[in-house]
């Protein structure tokens, strides 16, 4: 859970892919198949021109490097675009409309200390970690729990449930809460038969 | 924080609309909790649960990323070097415009048709990564507040437990592995003891039916015929 964005990611790839797929299709066939070099030669006389020894004046050049140089700002911005969204506060508030003056701001660092304090007593728990992120504009809550060795996952469900019940009734709102059961964790069985 | 505290409010399932769609619940008087529209929440919910169960394209893009700068900078430095009407490691960027223009004259086929063939190559791979879905070896749980995530060991250990506890086997004689929409509970027992492969069958569907997961789990219990001895 972070603030990559998945769908700038997959969109860029598949453009990226089809134009190398083209690029060394086209280059194989230019190089085994007449017919097809006749069709590069009118091309290339065409559009790289002016990229040749002895041309008249050196625009092309001037534009082959503003391409450059965009192609590798947009790069970096999709690289720059990549993780990130962690956050420090869940929430901020101002009171009811006539209320005492002032700002309500709860840190993350209280959110997830509150409910590590609260989760790991429970016998089906190994380890856990709380953080909150920022994702898409919102701030989420995720739980992960290494539960011990053959922990029903219903009874790790049905008690964070509870525990985030209670933390909605003290922060008077429902914050997005991703529990994450996973794997490992220690070898021993569950503390409780 | 003690279960008590919870108000009535809070047992609503999230995903029950009261018909008013994206409204506040109850007024906000009587409610502590001030509820998210209950289908937005559900449906940002949804996407983070998503998120969890497909793995993310994160290397593919860094690494074409990566090739586009150093594309990028390699057309740059030529441009620069042709502008400036100098040569770089002694060839002349335009010889080289001269040259691919001409092809397929004066270039060695194998080295052309090799590079050209590695470019498509990795163009198809990008393209199959950007394009199929990747999913992870992980379950969704149905719960009415949390998005619940779980990795498919947890189901298979939690089965395991369940076939072994209801049979009393030894703690390392069962052993599970979870598929997309299958369970395997395999039992090793002693030779000569008897296993109550019921038993266990009605465990691992009890476990399953709590545990609700999505995309559903068909559960098979097996008995190893070929016995083992313990110690």
């Amino acid at each position: 859970m972070n603030g990559t964005n998945r769908t700038l990611g997959r969109v860029v790839l598949v453009l990226v892919g089809l134009v190398f797929l083209a690029l060394g299709a086209a280059v194989v066939l230019v190089q085994t198949l007449p017919a097809a070099a006749e069709v590069w030669h009118t091309a290339a006389d065409r559009t790289l021109g002016g990229l040749r020894t002895g041309a008249a004046d050196t625009s092309a050049w001037w534009w082959a490097l503003g391409g450059a140089v965009v192609l590798g700002i947009l790069a970096l911005l999709v690289l720059s675009s990549i993780g990130g969204g962690r956050t420090g506060t869940v929430l901020e508030d101002d009171g009811p409309d006539g209320g005492l003056p002032g700002q309500v701001r709860i840190e993350a660092a209280a959110v997830e200390h509150a409910l590590s304090a609260a989760i790991t007593p429970l016998p089906q728990v190994a380890s856990l970690a709380v953080d909150v992120r920022r994702v898409r504009r919102r701030t989420a809550v995720r739980i992960v729990v290494r539960t011990r060795r053959g922990a029903p996952p219903r009874e790790v469900v049905d008690r964070v449930e509870d525990v985030v019940r209670d933390l909605d009734a003290l922060l008077g709102q429902r914050l997005p809460v991703l529990l994450r059961i996973v794997r490992g964790g220690s070898s021993r069985p569950d503390r409780v038969r | 924080m003690s279960p008590a505290g919870t108000s009535p409010a809070d047992t609503r399932p999230a995903s029950t609309s009261d018909g008013s769609g994206p409204g506040p619940g109850p007024g906000p008087g009587s409610d502590p909790v001030t509820a998210a529209p209950p289908a937005d929440a559900d449906r940002f919910l949804r996407r983070i649960v998503r998120r969890e169960t497909s793995a993310p394209r994160t290397p593919s893009v860094v690494v074409a990323m990566v090739l586009l700068l150093v594309l990028a900078a390699a057309v740059g430095t030529a441009a620069v070097v042709a502008l400036l009407d100098e040569r770089i490691a002694g060839v002349d960027p335009r010889a080289v415009v001269d040259a691919g223009v001409r092809a397929p004259d004066g270039l060695v086929d194998a080295v052309v048709i090799a590079g050209g063939a590695a470019i498509a190559l990795l163009g198809l791979w990008f393209l199959l990564r950007g394009v199929l879905p990747a999913r992870r070896p992980r379950h969704v749980i149905r719960s009415a507040r949390l998005g619940v995530v779980v990795d498919d060991e947890v189901l298979a250990s939690a089965a395991a437990r369940a076939a072994r506890s209801a049979t009393r086997l030894a703690p390392d004689a069962a052993v599970g592995s979870v598929g997309r929409r299958t369970l395997d509970v395999v039992l090793l027992p002693a030779s000569g003891v008897d296993v109550a492969v019921v038993a266990a069958t009605e465990a691992v569907e009890r476990e399953l039916a709590a545990v609700d997961a999505v995309p559903p789990l068909t559960p098979r219990v097996r008995v190893r015929s070929t016995g083992r001895i313990d110690g």
